[in-house]
Formats: structure tokens, sequence, C-alpha cells
């Protein structure tokens, strides 16, 4: 099972999926910062006066993250990271739920529309999962290798 | 234990790389947010203030890109000079702007059916064209908030000192109040927003037009 999963194969996928997922979300957040904000806003979970920043960096935070995981570098941080986010907004998506917050004004469109539903939750773990994936089991041939050398083709 | 720091050391390399590009980015970006968020101010104009300045345009003289071709784009190389001249008086006009942009003004429908009727300012949709399309109060110009360097030729032949009346859907409704802002910071001065937006104007049921687009739902 192990040697499944720290198959190069199965990371790419990994990486490739989580990678342009991100790198999609970070642009379009960044290109649109005033309708990010209001989402942040809207499901009330940072402090109003801190909404700016926190619109401003994690759309950042994706971009870097899912920039690194194509490019094979930073793996472990970059997967470590979005894991995290997901996480946040797997219980940012339940909690507008179970508080009925009123999310998307309907103001943006179909493009922007932010979905509070349960699809989105199971979305963003499957994610998670996919993250989890790349921060174990990448970089674990380089472990191994280097504490018992193996002769491996790759 | 070394797989752990390695990590740990990835992840802050990361973060201080994210806050550094976003920080700058914004401070750049012609759509830059203020770090700190404040909560907007809306406040309701009195008729007097609202009906005593003399209009200088009115509403149906909302320029085509045609027509504003010949007109050099003033405002916008104020803006970017500012923020590349932090001590300049530009500088100053569009920070002075920013502290400006907290307060929205507000306009209720009885106010905007007079204004309407007199044929005084320019009235905007800060909605998606879809929307627009499906429905819009009569005699509005779309200008979506999210868009808004596609109408940009058009909002800068407006003359600064316009009236001008936002709206979209309705007091929750952000396209309102990013537009406006968005205009505030191009010197426009004279700008009002009608809070209860589309919701309000169709409950109280009133005259609406719609564009037919060429797609077919």
């Amino acid at each position: 099972m192990k040697a499944l999963l720290s198959h190069r194969v199965l990371l790419l996928f990994s990486r490739t999926v989580l990678g342009i997922v991100f790198v999609l979300a970070g642009m379009d957040k960044i290109a649109f910062p005033d309708a990010f904000a209001a989402s942040v806003e809207a499901y009330k979970l940072v402090p109003y006066g801190a909404v700016n920043i926190v619109a401003l960096i994690l759309p950042w935070l994706e971009l870097i993250c899912g920039i690194f995981l194509l490019g094979g570098e930073y793996l472990r941080g970059s997967s470590a990271v979005l894991s995290s986010l997901l996480v946040v907004f797997v219980f940012g998506i339940m909690s507008a739920m179970m508080r009925g917050l009123k999310i998307d004004c309907g103001c943006f469109g179909k493009e922007h529309a932010t979905p509070v539903s349960w699809m989105k939750v199971v979305e963003d773990t499957g994610l998670f999962l996919l993250g989890i994936h790349i921060l174990l089991f990448s970089g674990r041939k380089e472990r191994a290798a280097s504490s018992a050398p193996v002769a491996e083709s790759v | 234990m070394n797989g752990r720091h390695s990590v740990l050391r990835e992840i802050a390399a990361i973060v201080v790389l994210a806050v550094v590009l976003s920080l700058s980015y914004n401070a750049f970006s012609a759509k830059g947010l203020p770090l700190v968020r404040i909560p907007p101010v809306k406040v309701e104009v009195s008729d007097s203030v609202l009906f005593s300045t003399v209009e200088k345009v009115s509403r149906d003289t909302l320029p085509t890109p045609a027509s504003a071709k010949g007109n050099p784009p003033v405002i916008a190389p104020l803006h970017e000079r500012a923020l590349r001249n932090p001590d300049s008086a530009a500088a100053a006009v569009v920070h002075e702007n920013a502290a400006k942009r907290a307060l929205l003004k507000i306009i209720k429908l009885d106010q905007l059916k007079r204004l309407l009727a007199q044929h005084r300012g320019v009235l905007l949709d800060a909605r998606s064209e879809e929307d627009f399309a499906k429905g819009h109060i009569r005699g509005a110009k779309n200008v979506f908030a999210l868009e808004v360097e596609k109408y940009f030729e058009q909002i800068v032949a407006i003359p600064r000192d316009t009236l001008v009346i936002i709206y979209c859907n309705n007091a929750e409704c952000h396209l309102g109040r990013s537009l406006a802002e968005f205009m505030q910071s191009i010197n426009f001065s004279n700008l009002v927003l009608y809070d209860d937006g589309w919701d309000g104007w169709t409950a109280a049921q009133m005259p609406v037009d719609t564009t037919k687009s060429g797609k077919q739902p």
C-alpha cells in the first residue's frame, strides 16, 4: 500500500489536481479582491477590521502553493498549507450553513457565486485528502534513500 | 525530526512570500484594498441637499466609447502618479479620497423617482450584464462593478461633479459600494447610492426595462 501511495505517478496526479485547482482559485480571488473581501466578511469568522488582510493574503497563499505543487518544489510545505486552508474552508462552510448565514447575495454572477453547500464540503474534503497524500508520501523515497542506499530507477 | 523541521521551514517561507507578494501587489493594484477594513457609513441625503445643485449633465448624455475617444484620459494618470510619488500633491488628493470612501450617501425610492422625473443625474446599474439584461431600472446604464475596466472610457468621460446614482440588488449587495468607491477614487464628488436597489424598485412595481440578448437561456 505504501509503495502504491508513494508512487510517482499517483503523487503527480495529486500534485497536478491540487496545483491547478489552487492556482486558478488564487488567481480569481486576486483579480477580484473586492468580491472576495465581501465573501470573507459574509462568513463572519474573521474580525471585521482584519477581513481585508485575510482577503489579500489568502489568495496568494493558494497561488504560491499551487505553483509549488505543479513545479515540484516545497511539496510538503505547500500541501501542509493547502490542507490547513481546506480544513478552515470546510469549517467555514459548515459554520455558515449551521448559522444560516447569507453568503451569496447573488450579485456576482455565476462565475463568482460563493458556494455554501454539502457538495462543496465533499469537494474540499477530497482536495484535503490529496493534500495529505502529498504531505505524507512525497519525499519518502529521498528520506529512505539517505538512510539505506538502494539503487532505484527514477 | 529533520523532516518536521524542514516542513515548518517550507511553510514559513511560503507564508513570508505570500505576505510580501500580496501586500506589494495590493499597493500597486488599481483595485487595491485598504489594509484595515472600514465599515461603510451610510448617510441619508436630505431632499434639500439632493435637489439644490444645478445639473450640468442629464442622464441621457452618458457618452458612448466612440464619442469619448477625443477626450484625453485625465484622472487615470493622476492616480498612477499619486501611487508612484507618495509625497506629491496628487497623492494627497488620492489619500483624502480614501478617507471619504467610507461615507456612502443613500437615497430612498421617492427621491430616486423625483430625480428620474426631473432627468437629473446619471443612473448606473452595478450588477452583472446578465442581471442587467434580465431587468433594470428604466434609464439605467450598466457598469458591472467587478469589471470597471470595460467601462472605464465611458466613466471618465462623465464630468466629475455630475450627480451619479448607483444601485445594485439590495442593501446587502457589495457591488454598489464597490462601484461607488472606485468612482470616488477617480474624483467623482457627487455620488449617491439607491440602497434598496433592484429589489426595492421591483417591490414597488416601478417601470423596468429589459434588453434582449442574443443568447437564449
